[in-house]
């Protein structure tokens, strides 16, 4: 019962506020209260996942492997912790716009769509079901993006859309490719057969069209052009949950579908195609964000550099490697979106000669993006830093020396892009600005990022921990014993 | 062998991404359509095409004789088709929207203005 909960409680949220349209407040009350019980149900889940293995439901009551299982493993759970903190940050944020009739109730059931496809992503333990909740979560994103009035709105709407479809046919292609290699579509069964697999001449094409799918939802090289423009339009609360939430979810996917394919024969092909993959989206995401202009895509850009720092971790496929990226994907989850509220609290979006109320109003969340910004930027002792640390030592011991400089290459590239948007457009914000909106410093949202950058903080001191039950994620993910007993012959 | 499904498997994605290279968006929704139908007959395809009978079991208990279809991929097909129409749905009246907003279906004049 336990691993359904955070696909039943935003499913749930989204049918009431539906329902409560009329009243805007009380649907972003109830999306509020519905994040809070997400963030319980997960962190319950983590709880169990951590003293008693993998969880496991399935569906309908069917025996494996037929059934379609919903499986709760230590990444699983993880990323579910991390979403549904996000999620409540978002939430509260929220209450500082402005509700316009029932566009505000709509929008917050939207959203609860969304994060139900991506929690429900992270339980998926069969690929078609993976493939079906991937669409949910795009679908949903489309239509939080569809209310811009305007021209170049729609026009962000439109480039947005058009990779992530291609990404889906490619991703329903290699599920179907995967379905006539094994005949199964159950993961657990999938991982069980995959050394014997290795010798299929199809799959190599399906690893890879997998792979490719999943790289362009997570904007990797060289798919990762459609990023800025919906990240760069988006109403404040928006972009930060797609920032936070849509990339991860597809590096979740990344992850989970190498290592489930993983044989030593397929390893030596995959290998070098990640490594390039990833080497070549951290260099281009961080040159690309230094070249950019407006903040948003100057953070937008730095995401996707970090996600192909995550993805090197990933494909150097050790322990140490997969540990040092969940732990920097975790990281990343939790500051990415702290920026982007942090910095929507300080500009307006359209027009970013345009300041918040008053200077004394900008005064806490000029601090918060700064924390946030040293954190991201790799500052140590802070967690960006540890992950960044995590990453070299991974690559040290596999005498990566190349990935070592493009990880320290990104890094640099990251801290002087934050330094640059400090300097230009933070630091020397003008006393007297123009009124945006009318709106006060709405309160909560503050409190959202502030609590974000406070789990940073804690983070950083339980990095300890926080590594070790990382750490013993990659190494159930790598042996696949896991997956495979508990999915197959579970509780 | 049966080469008549996969060679029309590509030839559909084919001229789906062509179209989806075009100028115009109305072709690049026609792209959408054709890739959709070409994923889903994949997904059909991939599974084994038999001649046989359909999978419908004549008793409890018991199997139709061979070779019978197999039903996951038909399973998967309908959902993916399902998917498909939504999807297309939404990008005609994205398309739609954006022709009446800008005057102009023309890819290349609406980038313009970035």
């Amino acid at each position: 019962m336990l691993p359904a909960l955070p696909i039943v409680i935003p499913f749930i949220a989204a049918a009431l506020c539906l329902i409560l349209r009329r009243n805007p407040l009380v649907a972003r009350l109830l999306s509020l209260c519905a994040a809070a019980a997400l963030l319980g149900s997960a962190v319950f889940l983590l709880n169990q996942v951590a003293g008693s293995g993998t969880q496991t439901l399935f569906v309908g009551g069917w025996k494996p492997p037929f059934a379609i299982v919903l499986i709760a493993d230590r990444l699983s759970a993880l990323l579910l912790v991390a979403s549904s903190l996000v999620a409540l940050a978002i939430t509260a944020s929220w209450f500082g716009a402005p509700a316009r009739s029932e566009d505000a109730a709509i929008e917050q059931s939207l959203f609860q769509l969304m994060l139900c496809g991506v929690c429900a992503a992270f339980l998926a333990g069969d690929i078609f079901n993976l493939f079906v909740w991937f669409e949910v979560l795009l679908v949903a994103s489309f239509a939080l993006l569809a209310p811009a009035r305007n021209r170049a709105g729609l026009e962000a709407l439109a480039r947005y859309m058009l990779p992530n479809l291609l990404g889906s046919f490619l991703l329903l292609s290699g599920t179907a490719l995967l379905y006539a290699i094994f005949g199964t579509l159950h993961l657990g069964d999938i991982a069980k057969h995959a050394a014997q697999a290795a010798d299929h001449p199809a799959l190599l094409p399906t690893a890879g069209l997998l792979i490719t799918a999943f790289a362009l939802k997570a904007a990797s090289f060289p798919f990762f052009f459609w990023l800025p423009a919906p990240y760069g339009r988006a109403d404040f609360p928006i972009a930060a949950a797609f920032a936070a939430l849509l990339t991860k979810v597809a590096v979740y996917g990344v992850i989970r579908v190498t290592l489930i394919l993983y044989s030593p024969k397929l390893g030596q092909v995959l290998e070098p195609m990640l490594v390039g993959i990833a080497a070549l989206t951290a260099l281009g995401g961080v040159a690309a964000a230094l070249s950019a202009e407006k903040v948003r895509h100057r953070l937008s850009l730095l995401l996707v550099g970090h996600i192909g720092l995550a993805l090197l971790g990933l494909s150097l496929l050790t322990a140490e490697g997969v540990s040092a990226a969940i732990f920097y994907l975790l990281h990343e989850m939790l500051v990415i979106p702290a920026l982007f509220l942090a910095s929507d609290l300080f500009f307006n979006v359209a027009d970013e000669s345009q300041y918040g109320p008053s200077a004394s109003s900008r005064r806490l969340p000029r601090l918060l993006f700064g924390a946030a910004a040293l954190i991201m930027a790799g500052a140590p002792p802070f967690s960006g830093f540890i992950g960044e640390l995590l990453l070299l030592q991974a690559c040290l011991e596999k005498s990566r020396f190349f990935l070592m400089a493009v990880i320290a290459a990104a890094a640099i590239g990251t801290l002087y892009t934050l330094s640059r948007i400090w300097v230009d457009d933070v630091w020397t914000a003008p006393a007297d600005a123009l009124r945006s909106q009318g709106k006060s410093q709405p309160r909560l949202a503050l409190l959202a990022v502030t609590v974000l950058v406070a789990l940073l903080l804690l983070a950083a001191a339980a990095a300890e921990q926080i590594t070790g039950f990382t750490r013993q994620a990659a190494e159930e993910l790598l042996s696949r014993r896991g997956y495979i007993e508990e999915s197959l012959y579970g509780s | 062998m049966n080469y008549l499904a996969p060679l029309l498997v590509g030839w559909l994605f084919a001229a789906g991404i062509y179209l989806l290279t075009r100028r115009n968006l109305l072709r690049h929704l026609l792209g959408i359509a054709l890739l959709t139908h070409a994923t889903n007959l994949l997904v059909f395809t991939a599974g084994g095409l038999t001649r046989g009978q359909a999978p419908i079991m004549p008793g409890v208990g018991k199997l139709p004789p061979e070779p019978y279809a197999d039903p996951l991929p038909q399973a998967l097909l309908l959902t993916a088709i399902v998917i498909g129409f939504g999807i297309t749905a939404f990008a005609v009246t994205l398309v739609y929207r954006l022709w009446k907003l800008a005057g102009t279906a023309d890819a290349d004049a609406l980038t313009a203005g970035q």
